[in-house]
């Protein structure tokens, strides 16, 4: 698989890098994003050797094993001659657009819409859905229009929390709360969805896994239907 | 002062959630008034009889109390003289549609009041630029105006009954113009603990007019014809509206909840009103960071006017209910004083929305003095409710806040302050403890989700200064537990979770 892989490379150069909680935790939603990938006739390598972006490693203060941890990053994609990275987690995003140089960052959210937008297709209009702005994708990129245009392209009328974009609510997960006081976060994403029940939406999406992982723990018994938004659009494409 | 042990004891014994220890000593030292004084106890009621409890308790062993809410006033009402009760935890609201009311805690939060009313296409119409953060109890204690005064007035006509403790532990009740006169006294007589508002349709600007005037008597003049047709009527004077962008001239900013202003477009209308919100934060990054807040009536509004425009005092106004906002530099608050005597002269108040609290014992007119200790000796007898405010001193130090942090709190819409509603677990305590203190939890229950970034009006970046203050915990050798196993398994592995297909139990990430 290595040789092959490193074969390949040559001229692939587009790696997907899922990160790690999407890959230890959420394995389905890898795949998902790998079937997206191939659906819009993406072509991308993933890199074995696989390394933490370092978000919560720098995070929580460590910034010199961040530095190693960097090297090894670049020194392994280096190896694959990879250029372009493709992702699904807004926190590795962000992580790279701010310091990883090397590398060309781009949202796998991103290529579905411009491939959407190349085609006229119209989707058949789909029930209301409310989008939770992770962090990441939001304050730290700017990103509040991407995912809201996809939605609605894919059918889906969005009605908005009561904070939303630019003073949307943090899940309650990053930063290491989740990890250092669990408690403390789960508060905090019970409060946020109680924010989404108020809009009378059925499904509360969002695209990032901690969220995901974060908001569906924090809805459980609330009726409240919680999707990575790989999934919706998934759905919207079969 | 300090309390005795048999003071802390029998306080302690009421049972109410409290903590003494340094931290929340420090992060509840101060407001937006930058003055500071430690507290010696913290109370965190939930429930209105444990506030009686308390109060009781601290009457009968001589124990001062400084009611909090939001802790977002700039005349220093809640810094502490003893004990704080934090009321932010008691923060019920529930409207009543079709009696037009709502029945609400004193730690409610406008923006939520609000919420729950707009449901109803109701609202509480006295909005301050601290609305998504300031607590109803504040803006009745020191009877809060808001960008409508002109059309709604001030907090105390919206109030309609208010149940307060009173400094012996008594449960009052108060409606009429004994509820008006509670209004304003800054926590000096009791701690509110429910209120009645009167809720008014909700109606935005439809329309808005953005006039520059070549001079003050033309200002005057328009004001005077527009006064009562506006929603809003603010003033922009020509020193401020360059640091907008604006000509240097006089403007007049004038909302209508009708058709009748010249500009309609909704867009333009978020624009112009943004323009004006950003006044404050411009004015203050030009370094007029001191804000006055001086009532002066129209009689006497040229001569003040002509004032700060001959010193070069940046000023806007709310300016359709005569309540002026000058801001100082440091080179001229030598200033404040002489404007203080100029509004005097003019029949005008020191204060006309932020209150006396600390900052201006010295302006406090005689009469309302007067009112206020014939008020005390009925409500608080020996005194304890919130000493050293409005009509005595007592000495303050003064904060020393991080970079340009200002205190104001607007930042406290940090997701975890409001769930944990302590000052020391949320943005602006942790701006507080910042220089003062090696905390773990305070530094460590930060999700960095940057929403103190985004509103803060000085353009701090708090959450870079959090990251900060991490590398230097853990180069000191100060790690969370969660945090050691997470870099353990990084330096081993390369990832915070171990080996492929390791179950994920803690989620270490972003």
């Amino acid at each position: 698989m290595g040789l092959l892989t490193k074969l390949l490379s040559g001229k692939g150069k587009t790696a997907y890098y899922p990160g790690c909680l999407t890959k230890f935790a959420l394995p389905e939603v890898q795949q998902d994003y790998e079937k997206i990938l191939k659906r819009i006739g993406v072509k991308f390598i993933e890199v074995p050797e696989f390394y933490c972006c370092g978000s919560p490693v720098l995070n929580a203060g460590y910034k010199q094993d961040f530095e190693e941890l960097r090297q090894k990053q670049v020194q392994a994609m280096k190896e694959y001659n990879v250029e372009t990275v493709l992702f699904s987690c807004p926190s590795c995003y962000n992580m790279f657009k701010t310091y990883y140089p090397e590398f060309q960052p781009k949202l796998i959210l991103q290529e579905v819409l411009n491939k959407l937008e190349e085609h006229e297709k119209e989707f058949e209009p789909k029930g209301k859905i409310t989008f939770h702005d992770p962090c990441h994708l939001g304050r730290y990129s700017g990103e509040y229009d991407l995912p809201r245009q996809l939605l609605s392209k894919l059918g889906y009328e969005i009605v908005e929390m009561r904070d939303s974009k630019e003073n949307s609510m943090c899940c309650g997960a990053g930063g290491g709360l989740r990890s250092n006081y669990p408690e403390k976060s789960k508060k905090v994403g019970r409060m946020r969805i109680g924010q989404a029940l108020e809009t009378k939406a059925e499904t509360l999406t969002t695209s990032c896994p901690m969220c995901y992982l974060h908001l569906k723990e924090s809805a459980e018994g609330t009726g409240l239907k919680v999707v990575e938004t790989s999934q919706v659009i998934l759905n919207a494409l079969d | 002062m300090h309390l005795t042990k048999t003071q802390v004891s029998a306080l302690k014994k009421t049972g109410v959630n409290c903590s003494d220890s340094l931290r929340e000593k420090i992060s509840y030292s101060s407001d937006a008034s930058l003055l500071k004084k430690p507290a010696d106890i913290v109370f965190w009621p939930k429930e209105k009889k444990e506030v009686t409890k308390l109060v009781k308790a601290c009457y009968e062993n001589d124990v001062p109390i400084t009611p909090r809410g939001a802790g977002t006033g700039l005349a220093g009402g809640a810094v502490p003289t003893g004990v704080v009760i934090d009321l932010s935890r008691l923060n019920d609201v529930h409207v009543l549609p079709e009696e037009k009311k709502a029945i609400v805690e004193p730690g409610a939060i406008l923006f939520d009041i609000n919420h729950h009313a707009e449901q109803h296409r109701l609202w509480f119409p006295v909005i301050p630029s601290s609305e998504k953060v300031c607590t109803i109890g504040g803006m009745i204690s020191t009877n809060a105006v808001g960008l409508r005064a002109v059309k709604y007035g001030r907090t105390s006509d919206w109030v309609q009954e208010l149940t307060v403790i009173n400094g012996k532990g008594e449960i009052v009740k108060l409606s009429g113009n004994k509820a008006k006169d509670f209004c304003g006294t800054e926590g000096t007589l009791g701690i509110i603990i429910e209120a009645v508002l009167n809720l008014t349709e909700k109606k935005e600007e439809e329309s808005l007019t953005l006039k520059a005037c070549p001079s003050i008597d033309e200002v005057i003049k328009t004001v005077l014809e527009e006064k009562d047709k506006a929603s809003f009527l603010e003033y922009i004077c020509p020193l401020s509206s360059q640091l907008a962008g604006l000509q240097e001239t006089h403007h007049l900013m004038i909302g209508y909840q009708d058709t009748s202003g010249e500009i309609t477009s909704p867009e333009k209308i978020k624009e112009l009103t943004t323009l004006r919100e950003s006044l404050g934060p411009l004015r203050a990054s030009a370094g007029y960071t001191l804000i006055e807040d001086p009532w002066v009536p129209e009689e006497g509004l040229k001569k003040v006017l002509n004032w700060l425009m001959q010193n070069k005092i940046p000023t806007v106004a709310h300016i359709g209910c005569g309540i002026l906002h000058p801001r100082f530099s440091e080179e001229n608050k030598n200033l404040v004083p002489k404007l203080h005597a100029l509004v005097m002269s003019v029949n005008g108040l020191a204060s006309g929305e932020h209150g006396y609290g600390i900052k201006k014992v010295k302006y406090v007119p005689d009469e309302f003095k007067q009112k206020l200790k014939k008020l005390k000796e009925e409500y608080d007898p020996k005194g304890i409710m919130n000493p050293g405010k409005i009509i005595s001193v007592t000495r303050y130090s003064k904060s020393s806040p991080l970079d340009d942090c200002v205190q104001c709190g607007l930042c406290k819409t940090c997701p975890v302050y409001l769930t944990e509603l302590n000052e020391s677990i949320g943005s602006r305590g942790r701006a507080i403890l910042f220089n003062d203190m090696d905390d773990l939890e305070a530094f460590y229950s930060c999700t960095l989700c940057k929403s103190c970034d985004q509103v803060c009006p000085t353009g701090l970046k708090l959450s870079e200064k959090i990251l900060e203050k991490r590398k230097r915990l853990v180069k000191q050798g100060k790690e969370t537990q969660a945090n050691r196993k997470m870099i353990e398994n990084v330096r081993r592995y390369g990832n915070p979770f171990g080996e492929p297909g390791t179950e994920v139990k803690d989620w270490y990430c972003c």
